[in-house]
């Protein structure tokens, strides 16, 4: 109960008091006085430095409590007494009266604050700035609001390291809040918020906090947010705060929400930016021509399963009458195959430039060499077939790490697979692979293709496989290349019935042409 | 990705199922990586496995390289048919120790 409450009425009413005791001097009191509680007097008529002596006094009630008394100074008669009894309980009344306008004035108040933090919270929260900018207004927020000398927000995502900021920064802040979190986290989390104010926890945590309020809210499942405000200032957290803590937390979960999805519509748009970039790059390391070899038909082409991948052909045009051609696939998919591959690239063009002479399986050794401990590294390698083709003799030297299917079609007779005879580049420290060597007679061809080609699937899962790709091979033999090229993509197409392609597809076509 | 181990003296019998391909790479990586802790003699079984492609491969040869450097070793058996293709094709049989039957592989580490 607020004793001083009828304090603040009487210096609220002291015209209308001062006439009642008028009236009462007039019909022969010699004074009236009231008390507070403590029977101290707060007022009296006609002058406050009269000595006083009650002959008769009424209580004056808040809530059915007696917080004073109204007094008459002199003779007072049984019906003055019943006069007076009137009074005090009109007194009553009025302070009544009062105290229920102080009540729904303060409510007026809070929900004022409430609404002005929403507004305050709605301002700041922009969708624009970063993260960490948006949980440092929030704590800033926060602790005007409440009124509080700290505030603390704490970011929780599944999978990431938590986010915490402080308003304002504190030096301790760094080093603690680690344990400020684990200690809250031990508080058995049934109520909305947590309150400490002066209790064991707070001496446990040896931090200047005096009293701490805590609400965790999900902003969307993984990611959470713990709102902190400490050290109210001028005493502790009453009824008023907790709500409007309340008010504060759930539109900065969902301002925070928005902020974070419009980072991730960003990061997205991004990536795809990037990816973009990155696949018009790794198409323009693929060869933009094939070169023209007297008597030699070439076509090749790659199709990457997503916007960039491991595949990868070549044609180098070196010294003498070489052509070096490769086709290789590194394993995995995506980004980490496409960087491996432009390593690949880069090591490969180098050496085989440097070439004048046929000797496919040094080049794959030195790559192997060059690549092997950054293969290893990332737990990954590449199947590399090398040809070097001597267009003035028509031989094909070449040599293969692990990459299949190699298809060799002599004009004379049906397609057959060209094995490989060493594993992959990147498995070994050493490369076993051996030179092979191969006279083209006219109308042979050679078809070289990554294994999206046999692998590529149905929707019924089954593949595609090596059967009917040499079965393909044979059908289509008599088509120029390109046209050839072409219609092996179709019907790796055809097959597949809309089932989406999951890996990469490439494809690499030498023939020696009949006519010379 | 299913996968069953079982301890059989000091060695490690691993038998993955389905497909051994990019979608099922980091469970199979995970299971390796959890044998590898216990023991540097892993025996992989394939009976149940049939489709692998380049990162089920890288796999387990991160497995083998793994398991030779601490001096021990990652063998496979029973591979069926168009796996055992995919490993005679990339010359990945030449990296691998494969045997006809879970028991001669077990049988290679004693």
């Amino acid at each position: 109960m607020d004793y001083s409450f009828l304090t603040i009425v009487v210096d609220l009413h002291e015209a209308v008091l001062r006439e009642l005791a008028a009236a009462w001097i007039d019909t022969g009191a010699q004074a009236v006085y009231i008390t507070d509680h403590a029977e101290v007097i707060i007022s009296q008529w006609p002058s406050r430095k009269m000595a006083v002596c009650s002959a008769g006094s009424a209580a004056i009630d808040l809530n059915g409590e007696c917080i004073g008394r109204l007094h008459l100074c002199g003779q007072v008669t049984d019906a003055m007494q019943l006069r007076l009894a009137c009074d005090a309980r009109w007194l009553s009344e009025i302070v009544q009266m009062e105290y229920e306008l102080e009540k729904m004035t303060a409510d007026l108040i809070d929900q004022q604050d409430q609404l002005m933090a929403l507004h305050q919270l709605a301002q700041t929260t922009r969708v624009d700035n970063d993260i960490q900018q948006n949980l440092t207004d929030l704590a800033r927020i926060a602790s005007q609001l409440l009124k509080t000398e700290d505030a603390f927000m704490v970011l929780q995502t599944e999978g990431e390291a938590p986010l915490p900021v402080m308003y304002p920064l504190r030096a301790w802040w760094k080093e603690m809040w680690p344990m400020l979190l684990n200690e809250l986290a031990q508080t058995p989390d049934k109520k909305q918020w947590l309150l400490h104010q002066n209790d064991g926890l707070l001496a446990r945590l040896a931090l200047p906090i005096r009293n701490l309020l805590v609400k965790k809210i999900v902003v969307r499942p993984g990611i959470s947010l713990i709102l902190g405000a400490a050290n109210k200032i001028g005493g502790d957290f009453h009824a008023p705060d907790l709500k409007l803590f309340s008010t504060i937390a759930e539109p900065a979960g969902a301002n925070l929400e928005n902020a974070i999805l419009h980072r991730e519509m960003l990061d997205q748009a991004r990536l795809q930016t990037e990816m973009e970039l990155a696949k018009q790059v790794q198409m323009r390391l693929l060869p933009q021509h094939t070169p023209k070899i007297p008597g030699l038909e070439l076509a090749a082409q790659s199709c990457p399963a997503f916007q960039v991948g491991g595949d990868y052909y070549d044609f180098i045009l070196g010294q003498g009458d070489l052509l070096t051609f490769t086709l290789s696939d590194v394993s995995g998919k995506g980004m980490p195959a496409a960087l491996l591959m432009t390593m690949l690239r880069t090591v490969l063009r180098g050496k085989a430039n440097e070439m004048t002479v046929a000797a496919p399986e040094v080049l794959l050794s030195i790559t192997n060499e060059s690549l092997y401990d950054d293969f290893s590294e990332v737990n990954m390698f590449a199947t590399v077939f090398i040809g070097q083709y001597d267009y003035a003799k028509h031989i094909l030297y070449y040599a293969n790490d692990g990459h299949a299917p190699v298809i060799y079609r002599p004009a004379a007779g049906g397609a057959v697979l060209l094995p490989a005879d060493a594993p992959p580049l990147g498995v070994l420290p050493i490369s076993l692979a051996e030179r092979q060597v191969l006279a083209f007679q006219p109308g042979d061809l050679l078809v070289v293709t990554s294994d999206g080609f046999n692998e590529a699937e149905r929707k019924d899962e089954e593949m595609f496989g090596y059967e009917r790709l040499l079965q393909l091979v044979d059908q289509l033999a008599a088509l120029p290349a390109t046209d050839l090229m072409r219609n092996m993509f179709a019907a790796i197409q055809n097959f597949s019935g809309g089932h989406p392609q999951s890996d990469d597809q490439t494809l690499l076509i030498l023939r020696r042409m009949e006519i010379q | 990705m299913e996968a069953q181990s079982r301890h059989i003296n000091a060695v490690q019998v691993v038998e993955f199922q389905g497909r051994l391909d990019a979608h099922q790479g980091k469970q199979v990586d995970q299971k390796l990586s959890e044998v590898r802790n216990s023991s540097n003699q892993t025996v992989v079984n394939l009976s149940k496995v049939h489709f692998i492609d380049s990162t089920g491969l890288s796999v387990l040869v991160k497995g083998v390289k793994h398991q030779r450097e601490q001096n021990g070793d990652l063998v496979l058996c029973e591979l069926q048919q168009p796996v055992r293709i995919i490993f005679e094709l990339t010359r990945l049989d030449r990296m691998f120790q494969i045997y006809s039957t879970e028991h001669e592989a077990i049988q290679a580490f004693q």
